[in-house]
């Protein structure tokens, strides 16, 4: 099966490799970041339960509450990001690769 | 017309039964909210509304699968939480904070940090790659009759075990709340499911979940609000007398049971947090929005509502502690620390009736029995496509099917599925049945996941890789749970579990990622070449979306 000339076409274009470079690093450094956080949250669960057991500013939230709640709200914080970046930087990227190829 | 006359007589059939059965079981323990029913029958009328509706729309094979493609971001974003956002999820995580507190929470984090992934690495590939079902995006460049069937399965597999713990879990959960016998209310689960699915396809499933989504936060939002105020707007409040009341005092800050040891902890965290990627009814929805961006704006805001959801739930489940704790009305026979009444996965509900009387319960009644509604329907559309789409038209028909043929197969196949998931409910009465969550999270991670992701970013690849590698996931995963404590003690009554841990994610997971590689990588079969070069042009459409199913045009 050869390739379709405007997958080639697309392929072959410079702004195609930017666009895969810069979005494959992104993404990747989220996850990492999102996956780091939650190892982090269950090698304290697993090993250092006490740790989870302090309260660090009043207000009666212990450290595991906390981390629970920068978890959830900080990855979705995250997605938030990477769909600004796409909507602002990817897309248009995108949109300028593929007008190479349609006329 | 003679579809929809047929849906009037169902549901007719259907809400007659209700209001007999209704009036004529007396012999259960809790009179029948009137409140409840009401706001029940409401949310049926409206959606069976919405079924006749939809029914006009759903012409096509691709109405039906994915509603054409012409979802908004925001509608399914929606649509993704209520999917996701089950009963199980409603009841079961805030008992799971009543009983043993801070479980519940880690619990919470590791259900839903499988969002922000898919959102990284999936949700746009997903959108730009396949169009109706999961296995079109594992059979793009791989062969189309062994890798279809061996997604088709293990999404059917999936789809059952899910739907037997809806099925139960509803069955309980009404003749709880309504008064009605188990079997009917089983019966009534499945011919509403059948009547949404078959009629209304994808575009009646997508709203039954948007409307079940909106009542079920804002119940969880009212009900946080009321819970609340009665700790004076303090959260100091409300952990300080729940640490007060609990028998496990300032233990419940910790974890408690969920983390006996960190094999578990770490199995049980991989097959939730990967397993999402590989559940076929949530995996479906990304194909029924127009393109990436629309597929982009689902996951943010799926997850915030998710997210949301969640830390409700947990805040619910600490109300209920020290609420519900220390009423002895709220136990069996009022003894404090015993049994909850109606069982544990009760909390939540007995906390609205304390909070907000008859009216608040009866409301969270409704909105739990609506979730489970809107939840089987998505797992029978999920399980009707794997049916039609990929064994049908793909296998049998090579992928050239009559339209009208496939659509007469896909409501075939969700009569069918409602039959089988009817039955299965009845045949699982009063058994436990948790360990099937676990069982479809695990299996999920196991089989579906580890394919979809090599599929899409690893160009070695081959066919027979993708095939053992599934298979030994699915398999071991299956196994695993058989063996575990959940079911080879509990289940089946044998002194010793023979695998002492109750996730199987942690082995299945990399046993299949580990076999794939190694398959593939010792694969000399013919077509390996041709697959590896499909794979550059499944790159550049997965990157640009060039070529990829534009359903918003039609």
């Amino acid at each position: 099966m050869s390739l379709h000339p405007a997958y080639q076409a697309l392929r072959s274009s410079p702004r195609y490799r930017e666009l895969v470079r810069r979005r494959t690093r992104l993404t990747f450094t989220l996850s990492a970041i999102v996956l780091g956080l939650y190892s982090l949250f269950v090698a304290a669960v697993s090993w250092f339960p006490h740790v989870l057991l302090h309260v660090p500013v009043g207000g009666g939230i212990t450290v595991g509450i906390w981390s629970a709640l920068i978890l959830i709200v900080g990855s979705w914080l995250l997605t938030g990001l990477y769909v600004f970046r796409a909507n602002h930087v990817f897309d248009k990227l995108n949109q300028a690769l593929l007008s190479e190829v349609q006329p | 017309m003679k579809a929809s006359r047929l849906l009037l007589a169902t549901v007719v059939l259907c809400l007659s039964s209700f209001a007999v059965m209704a009036q004529t079981s007396q012999a259960v323990a809790r009179q029948p909210n009137m409140i409840a029913i009401a706001i029940f029958l409401a949310f049926v009328m409206t959606t069976v509304g919405i079924t006749y509706w939809a029914a006009g729309r759903t012409r096509s094979a691709a109405d039906f699968y994915t509603a054409g493609g012409g979802i908004s971001g925001v509608q399914n974003g929606f649509a993704i939480a209520g999917d996701y956002m089950s009963a199980a999820v409603l009841l079961g995580v805030s008992s799971m904070v009543f009983s043993t507190g801070f479980d519940g929470m880690i619990y919470s984090v590791s259900a839903i940090l499988g969002w922000p992934l898919i959102m990284f690495l999936m949700a746009e590939r997903l959108r730009n790659l396949g169009r109706y079902t999961l296995a079109d995006i594992i059979a793009y460049r791989l062969d189309p009759v062994t890798t279809r069937l061996f997604s088709a399965f293990s999404s059917f597999v999936i789809v059952c075990f899910y739907l037997i713990v809806q099925m139960v879990g509803a069955g309980q959960l009404i003749n709880l709340l309504f008064g009605l016998d188990y079997e009917v209310a089983v019966v009534c689960v499945g011919v509403l499911m059948v009547v949404y699915v078959t009629f209304g396809g994808m575009v009646a499933t997508t709203w039954v979940q948007i409307i079940k989504a909106v009542l079920l936060l804002s119940g969880g939002i009212l009900l946080t609000g009321l819970a609340f105020q009665h700790f004076d707007f303090s959260m100091e409040r409300m952990i300080d007398s729940a640490v007060a009341t609990h028998q496990s005092g300032q233990l419940i800050l910790g974890p408690l049971k969920i983390a006996t040891d960190p094999v578990s902890m770490i199995s049980l965290s991989l097959g939730l947090v990967f397993g999402i990627a590989g559940l076929p009814h949530i995996m479906m929805r990304f194909f029924t929005v127009p393109d990436a961006k629309a597929a982009r704006k689902s996951v943010l805001v799926a997850y915030g509502l998710i997210g949301l959801f969640f830390i409700l739930v947990c805040i619910l489940g600490t109300a209920a502690i020290s609420i519900v704790g220390t009423d002895p009305s709220y136990f069996d026979q009022g003894v404090i620390g015993g049994p909850l009444l109606g069982g544990v996965n009760m909390a939540i509900m007995h906390l609205a009736q304390a909070l907000g009387g008859d009216l608040m319960f009866g409301f969270l009644a409704a909105v739990a029995f609506a979730t489970i509604l809107a939840v089987v329907s998505g797992l029978a559309l999920a399980g009707a496509s794997a049916i039609s789409h990929d064994l049908y038209a793909n296998v049998l028909c090579k992928g050239k099917p009559d339209s009208g043929r496939e659509m007469r197969v896909s409501r075939w196949a969700t009569v069918i599925l409602g039959v089988l998931a009817v039955a299965l409910g009845i045949l699982f009465e009063g058994q436990n049945v948790a360990f099937l969550v676990a069982l479809a999270f695990g299996i999920a991670a196991s089989s579906n996941f580890p394919i979809l992701l090599l599929a899409m970013y690893w160009k070695g690849l081959t066919s027979r890789g993708a095939l053992c590698g599934g298979l030994s996931g699915l398999v071991s995963s299956l196994a695993l749970v058989l063996m575990s404590p959940g079911v080879w003690v509990k289940v089946l009554h044998h002194p010793q579990a023979l695998f002492p841990y109750d996730y199987p994610a942690l082995f299945s997971m990399p046993l299949a990622f580990v076999i794939a590689w190694g398959v593939s990588c010792l694969d000399r079969s013919p077509s390996k070449g041709t697959e590896r070069a499909a794979f550059e042009q499944q790159s550049v459409r997965a990157e640009t979306g060039w070529g990829a199913d534009n359903a918003a045009q039609h």
